[in-house]
């Protein structure tokens, strides 16, 4: 496996993309509040800091580096896994560094607006508030949105029109009309069963929510990559 | 100068024919170095394998040898060489086709004569 | 080094775009591959470089398959009519990234000197230049390719004729600085003829002829004249077409033909006129 190549090069167009998204986070956050000031109608009632920014910020890097990916991938002639593995690696790479660049910006911002935790959701959701801990949730957070973007953008790159259709339609449709119908059919019980499911898989502990979010992270891989494997790779 | 794919004649003769003449005129001369395999075959866009194979065939009439290490040389005396193979070649290649046209046309070895006198006075005047 | 394709077949919905394409490319030299809209070039370069799939068959290189193998693709480039690359990538970011990808098997001075002589800056993001540029940006990466096989799937797509010229110049100076597997899929046959060593000729997905340029020459001879003299000599022969002016016919025959008759005058058939007549279609004869 040759995946060096690949992988640098992701990380490196991921880098290019995290640094225009913290020039706009620094901007927003530490240079308009400045100004802000002097307008009293600007104010921030934010708590969770620019976590929720960087999570969708993440979950796009996901998304977006299905395509450019496995064309830049297959344009200099690697093989389907190298190139969804290099993708992979790279996307746990960047997760790091937003991970990282969150932990320390995210006290500075606390400085500037006292609404701002120091600590963040980690600390509202779990009450923990080890700077390591947060560290890691967040790095395994950032994971796997950004894997679930992939997964999601490999699905609708493999999905011909009429599938994507049905996907789109069949997804809220389960959410919106089966599950209540269930819940009116087994008063509840489903989504009882599946309101514990998710409460001990990411509420109950800080550690339950890791470990999720890992086996999740790869599941998604695993899957984008059973659906990629084969997927064609020929047009703009 | 350019070569062509849809004349009779097959590109590495065609190459070859080239070369002989360049060396006949004089724009190759002897004793000199012949342009490469590589600049002859990007300035007619022919493959180097053709341009090799219309080399051999300068090669082989006696016309240019191969220095090692440096390249294609014009044999001494490559000029007056080729002067005595076309001499050899001129009934073949203007004769021939000259009376094959004339029975065509009924033209008398007389009639011919007349003609050639003609259109040589008549170059001489010019 | 040896590829092979045997028994490729590609089905899409309701096509079959490669019937049973057996083929094998091992000695370095320029090969031509020709084919009407629609035949399968593009399919086949796109199988053989694990772009798609193949339905039924198997693309290999010294026996084993290629499709998932890094090393395997790695000897091989692809210079596609589609734009891969990234649209906001710099010509000289898609060098390093290429002197990245196939380390030795990449020559980035060179892709530079291509560059420089049509003029494109290394500078230059690829999504905004022309069509014509577009193609040229491609095209200086694949000229630059040390790797074993190169291909080029219609290289001069939009490029005006000084500039596919130089084309033409360039892929001799890179076929001769690193000999390999050059494999070109063009509709302009005429310019690309005196270049080509070999022809591989596809028709509705199957390989329809492979000659080397020797063998294509003496393909097939045309004969023309007065009807009846064409007619008494093309009897005793394997016809390919015939063109009538008047009274006036030629016939395409196969192999070298030879004649007494004075009426008749035979020449030999150049790869373009080959071609359209093995290809033509009946509604093409008006």
């Amino acid at each position: 496996m040759m995946i060096a190549a690949p992988l640098s090069r992701n990380i490196k167009t991921g880098l290019k993309t995290a640094g225009v998204y913290y020039s706009i986070i620094i901007a927003v956050f530490f240079i308009l509040p400045f100004f802000g000031r002097l307008l009293p109608f600007f104010s921030f009632n934010s708590n969770g800091g620019f976590e929720a920014c960087t999570m969708v910020f993440m979950f796009i890097m996901g998304l977006v580096s299905v395509k450019s990916n496995l064309k830049t991938g297959i344009a200099l002639s690697r093989g389907r896994t190298t190139i969804v593995l290099a993708s992979a690696l790279s996307l746990v790479a960047m997760s790091l560094v937003t991970s990282v660049a969150d932990a320390l910006l995210n006290p500075l911002a606390h400085l500037i607006h006292n609404q701002i935790d120091a600590m963040g959701l980690v600390f509202e959701l779990y009450g923990v508030e080890s700077f390591w801990v947060y560290l890691a949730w967040r790095f395994l957070l950032y994971t796997f949105l950004s894997c679930g973007g992939f997964f999601l953008a490999s699905l609708n790159y493999r999905m011909n029109k009429p599938l994507r259709w049905a996907f789109w339609i069949a997804v809220p449709s389960l959410l919106f009309i089966v599950l209540p119908i269930v819940a009116v059919a087994d008063q509840g019980e489903f989504a009882y069963w599946l309101g514990m499911a998710f409460y001990n898989c990411f509420a109950k502990s800080v550690g339950n929510c890791c470990i999720s979010f890992t086996v999740l992270s790869i599941a998604a891989i695993a899957l984008s990559y059973l659906i990629l494997r084969k997927a064609p790779i020929d047009r703009e | 100068m350019e070569i062509s794919n849809d004349i009779q004649m097959p590109i590495f003769m065609q190459v070859s024919e080239k070369l002989t003449d360049a060396i006949f005129t004089g724009a190759f001369a002897e004793e000199t170095q012949i342009p490469s395999t590589t600049e002859i075959s990007m300035t007619y866009k022919i493959n180097p394998a053709t341009v090799l194979k219309g080399m051999n065939l300068l090669v082989d009439q006696g016309l240019i040898y191969k220095r090692r290490g440096v390249g294609m040389f014009v044999k001494q005396g490559a000029r007056e060489r080729i002067k005595t193979m076309r001499n050899e070649d001129f009934s073949e290649k203007f004769i021939k086709p000259l009376l094959d046209e004339a029975k065509k046309l009924d033209l008398s070895a007389e009639d011919l004569h007349k003609l050639i006198d003609k259109e040589m006075s008549d170059e001489a005047r010019a | 080094m040896k590829l092979e394709l045997k028994g490729l077949t590609k089905r899409f919905k309701d096509v079959t775009a490669l019937d049973n394409v057996d083929l094998c490319l091992e000695k370095p030299g320029i090969y031509g591959l020709l084919g009407r809209n629609g035949a399968g070039k593009t399919t086949m370069l796109n199988i053989i470089t694990a772009r798609i799939s193949a339905s039924e068959g198997t693309v290999t290189l010294d026996g084993e398959p290629v499709f998932d193998s890094d090393s395997k693709l790695g000897c091989m480039h692809l210079m596609s009519e589609v734009n891969y690359l990234d649209t906001d990538l710099r010509f000289k970011e898609a060098v390093a990234y290429a002197k990245q990808s196939y380390g030795d098997k990449f020559d980035s001075d060179s892709a530079m000197r291509y560059a420089h002589a049509f003029k494109l800056e290394g500078s230059k993001k690829l999504g905004k230049l022309s069509t014509g540029y577009k193609s040229i940006y491609k095209c200086c990466l694949a000229l630059a390719m040390d790797t074993e096989f190169v291909f080029f799937d219609e290289p001069v797509l939009g490029l005006d004729a000084n500039h596919r010229d130089l084309f033409y110049r360039l892929l001799l100076d890179s076929y001769q600085r690193k000999e390999k597997v050059v494999v070109i899929s063009t509709h302009l046959i005429e310019e690309a003829a005196s270049m080509l060593e070999h022809f591989i000729i596809i028709a509705s997905g199957r390989i329809l002829m492979n000659l080397d340029s020797e063998q294509m020459s003496s393909y097939a001879t045309a004969v023309s004249g007065p009807r009846d003299a064409v007619e008494a000599l093309a009897t005793r022969h394997s016809v390919i077409s015939r063109v009538s002016l008047g009274g006036l016919e030629t016939a395409y025959i196969k192999g070298i033909v030879e004649t007494d008759d004075p009426k008749l005058s035979v020449c030999a058939v150049d790869p373009q006129r080959l071609f359209i007549e093995l290809t033509r279609n009946e509604e093409e004869r008006v």
